[in-house]
């Protein structure tokens, strides 16, 4: 195999369908690939397939989702790619690359081109109660009841937006939750939504017909969808026992007087998704503002190419788009990178691309389509009252808060003062809320608020992983030398050993 | 509160992982190999996973390693996601109060310093 573990033509950040399909890509043109992922499957959330322990007897019948995840991971073990699950990228700069597997430490790749394809998470929306047990992001309880097959609680209330509004209830429904209502924040479609989607249909059909379905198991399974209803606060003593929900204009802003109370024991939220930006950030790339593709989104040119030279980006982490657009812009960013080393020339690259930008723009269609319907409105971030933590990891209430958002509109001045953002999520459930009070106390579109700037390591690791503690030497921490050429000398050797047991864990077990 | 049925039927075509016995917060529970720390909690009847500095119940919420909120101790570490963390026979487990002590029992703080524990790295390489 040409190239090495440490020393790819190309480092793939994240396995989900865009790191997958661009690694297939990069790999099929002669590239050396190494593809990391932090989950001890590969698939990423979409395509996450049930838990090392459990044993798929029939893979036949289980359900379409897996059934492209693992079509698409096994594709991806017919190639020379080097995968290494477990493993977080948490430093990059340059051309370099710190990677850290579970359990052992810290190994730097040199890589001539990166994708990052780092996925996204649940988009958190701050009000009172949100912290309560049983308080649960969908993709959490999705999680549960997919690859554990556990779902607490008798009684779930769905609140949340947009396609997975539909298809996350209707699921859990399938799994047998008993949901007594699913809120959606938009608008109830109307007559023009319907034909618009329509003129919209060719080439989406397995998506509409999916929320043709999940709407029909909505229905069987007597679940009520509400439009125009977002939760403003969850109550309970320990846990969540009941919820407040209410009526919504058009910017998802309470109406006055349209409250009303439900009992239940998990509330489950799914107000979209953002991507995760991180490593973009890390690397310097440049970003614009999309509020429905997640917010800030990196900026990238006709072959998923960032500002930043031989840094590429696809997938929900690149504007939350969905897994079918994630696997082609993987392929287009594969192409790319392939196209730009060398290894195939523009001419292929242009023909091997052109399926996948057709699809890309067909789907973007729908996306117009539906963007009445899914329009995220600046009422959910005016939720969260003085009383309520803000920031999660810290304990940040909104009183607290307030005189740091008084005195400036910078984040990172308001996380310096009060801690906002400074815990192991990193900011991930607070910076939209803080950038939300920024804005609206200053008067400022919140596009205008930069994130925080993010640090190393962009994902908590272990002292151990990072030190040497077989070194000895007074001069460990002497500026030069010492991060590369201890990192990569002790990772080699424990990160293989590493390999091989997470491999044998892997999704190609029967 | 109980809940009735959180461990779902493993459905057609998936089969779960044999039977290991892990403890919480003393207690000898049995979980499925397969099974995160948080869904074996969770499947026991327990939402709340630790207790804040200030004494706020906090439970699984983002469910993917992200948000950091089901942090509890492992085999003496403290701070271990529950969500990406799969038990294993022998596993002990204790809901965390603070930034590491054990929220059950007779007040007996995770062992050692959780700062300086060397082993941590190894918390989840089981599974």
């Amino acid at each position: 195999m040409a190239g090495s573990y440490l020393d790819p033509d190309l480092l793939v950040v994240g396995g989900g369908p865009a790191g997958i399909s661009a690694a297939l890509a990069a790999s099929a043109a002669g590239m050396h690939v190494l593809l990391a992922d932090e989950r001890p499957t590969l698939g990423g959330q979409i395509y996450k397939q049930p838990g090392p322990g459990f044993t798929v007897t029939d893979p036949a019948a289980m359900d379409r989702q897996f059934r492209y995840g693992r079509s698409l991971i096994e594709s991806l073990q017919d190639t020379d790619v080097s995968v290494r699950l477990r493993t977080s990228v948490v430093a990059v700069e340059g051309r370099q690359a710190v990677l850290v597997t579970e359990g052992s430490t810290a190994t730097t790749v040199t890589a001539q081109r990166m994708v990052l394809a780092p996925g996204a998470h649940d988009r958190p929306v701050a009000f009172p109660g949100w912290t309560l047990p049983g308080v649960i992001t969908a993709g959490g309880l999705q999680t549960l009841a997919k690859t554990q097959r556990v779902l607490p609680g008798r009684r779930m209330l769905f609140a949340g937006s947009g396609p997975v509004a539909l298809a996350f209830p209707a699921q859990l429904g399938h799994y047998g939750a008993h949901i007594v209502a699913a809120l959606e924040a938009g608008p109830a479609p109307r007559p023009a939504d319907l034909l618009g989607i329509a003129r919209a249909a060719r080439g989406n059909t397995a998506l509409l017909r999916d929320a043709a379905r999940y709407r029909s198991l909505l229905l069987r399974h007597r679940i009520p969808l509400r439009y125009g209803r977002i939760v403003v606060r969850a109550e309970g003593d320990g846990r969540v026992e009941r919820v407040v929900h209410a009526a919504v204009d058009a910017d998802w802003r309470v109406v006055p007087g349209t409250e009303q109370s439900v009992d239940v024991d998990v509330l489950c939220l799914g107000y979209g998704f953002v991507p995760s930006l991180e490593l973009m950030r890390l690397v310097g790339c440049a970003f614009d503002y999309q509020e429905d593709l997640g917010g800030h989104v990196v900026h990238r040119d006709e072959w998923h190419r960032t500002t930043v030279d031989g840094v590429y980006a696809a997938g929900d982490g690149a504007g939350v788009e969905g897994s079918f657009v994630a696997i082609d812009e993987g392929r287009v960013a594969g192409l790319a990178a392939a196209m730009d080393a060398g290894a195939m020339s523009a001419d292929e690259a242009v023909a091997a691309a052109a399926p996948a930008r057709h699809r890309l723009a067909r789907r973007r269609a729908l996306n117009v389509a539906t963007s009445r319907l899914y329009r995220v409105g600046p009422g959910i971030f005016e939720l969260s009252t003085d009383d309520t933590v803000v920031c999660r990891c810290e304990g940040v209430r909104g009183r607290d808060l307030a005189p740091a958002i008084e005195a400036t509109d910078d984040v990172n001045v308001v996380k310096a003062y009060t801690r906002a953002g400074m815990g192991p999520c990193q900011g991930k459930n607070c910076q939209r809320q803080v950038a939300a009070l920024i804005a609206r106390r200053h008067g400022r579109p919140v596009a205008d608020i930069a994130p925080a700037t993010p640090r190393m390591p962009v994902r908590p690791v272990p002292i151990s992983a990072l030190a040497d503690h077989s070194i000895e030497s007074p001069t460990l921490f002497v500026a030069g030398d010492a991060g590369s050429g201890t990192g990569s000398g002790t990772g080699s050797g424990t990160g293989s050993d590493t390999g091989d047991d997470t491999e044998s864990e892997g999704p190609g077990e029967p | 509160m109980t809940v009735e049925r959180p461990r779902l039927p493993a459905g057609p075509g998936l089969e779960r992982g044999p039977v290991v016995t892990i403890t919480v917060d003393g207690r000898p529970t049995p979980a499925y190999l397969g099974e995160s720390v948080a869904a074996a909690l969770m499947a026991d009847g327990e939402l709340t996973l630790r207790t804040t500095a200030d004494g706020e119940p906090r439970g699984l919420f983002c469910g993917m390693g992200v948000c950091f909120d089901c942090l509890v101790i492992v085999d003496g570490v403290p701070g271990t996601r529950a969500c990406v963390t799969w038990v294993r026979e022998g596993m002990d487990v204790a809901r965390q109060d603070g930034p590491g002590h054990r929220l059950a029992g007779t007040g007996v703080g995770a062992e050692g310093d959780a700062d300086a524990d060397a082993d941590g790295p190894d918390r989840a390489s089981g599974g």
